[in-house]
């Protein structure tokens, strides 16, 4: 994935440390939200919690504000999801982005982001996007 | 999010499709405000080595997580899911989603993304009932 065009430097694989903070975000879960998501994967049951995607949807929002602009050709390569409790509609997502692993296999720089949303102190999400960073 | 037993588990998870149109494609963009030229510039695109657009990931991946609400009535509860993206889908195809239950493997499916073709392009697996190990630390350890 690429990052929009920015004047800040692109993140490449030495600047990632673990352990290393990548900023909080707050993502809240408005109409907008809702009404891109009805338009993908069309409507459903009525539910006074949101679909558990939108959460995944908004993990992917925290990632890559937190890390922009990033080098073309990087590859999400696998992804791991722990659910908690349920978010509703309107709910403010506090996203918080770190690193949490890098290695280097068979020329090949490797890292693990993890995003954990919560709301009102709980977590809803904790979401490890592990990605082969292209630079 | 409820609580589930082994033994009321369904062997097979509601299969969901859908079709990964531009338009459902650039609505996922502004979803997750990531607007990569890969998944929406076909120009762009096809200077690269996928040759077209490709699909966000994560939009096929939620496909499996509808395939689990819609299988439960909603998210089980501790539900774990570990995936890999196994192959890029070009924008406009048709894929579906779904799970086996694990033969074996108390609470565990094994999950997918297909094209209808049966070409896998997310694979992996969803545990909707954790380990005794976890469960005996207790909800909120």
């Amino acid at each position: 994935m690429s990052g929009a065009q920015t004047d800040l430097p692109v993140w490449v694989f030495d600047d990632f440390n673990p352990g290393q903070p990548l900023g909080n975000f707050a993502i809240t879960l408005d109409d907008a939200h809702l009404d891109n998501w009805t338009a993908i994967y069309g409507d459903r049951p009525s539910s006074e919690n949101v679909p558990a995607g939108m959460l995944v949807a908004a993990m992917m929002e925290a990632y890559l504000n937190a890390i922009q602009p990033r080098p073309p050709g990087n590859i999400h390569a696998s992804q791991k999801l722990v659910f908690g409790r349920s978010a509703k509609a309107g709910d403010k997502l506090e996203a918080q982005v770190s690193c949490l692993s890098k290695e280097r296999r068979k020329e090949r720089g490797w890292v693990t982001f993890g995003v954990v949303l919560s709301v009102e102190g709980q977590d809803v999400l904790n979401g490890e996007i592990r990605t082969i960073w292209a630079r | 999010m409820g609580t589930l037993e082994s033994a009321t588990l369904p062997r097979e998870l509601a299969i969901v499709e859908m079709i990964t149109d531009p338009d459902a494609v650039a609505r996922y963009a502004a979803l997750t405000a990531d607007f990569n030229p890969i998944h929406l510039d076909p120009d762009f695109a096809a200077k690269t080595s996928f040759g077209r657009p490709i699909v966000h990931g994560t939009l096929g991946l939620n496909l499996v997580i509808e395939a689990i609400e819609r299988t439960f009535g909603g998210v089980p509860e501790k539900l774990a899911l570990d995936t890999r993206f196994v192959r890029p889908l070009p924008v406009g195809s048709s894929i579906r989603a779904g799970g086996v239950l694990r033969e074996g493997a108390a609470g565990t499916y094994d999950i997918f993304v297909e094209t209808m073709a049966g070409e896998r392009a997310v694979e992996g697996t969803c545990t909707v009932i954790p380990a005794a190990e976890h469960c005996s630390k207790g909800r909120d350890a």
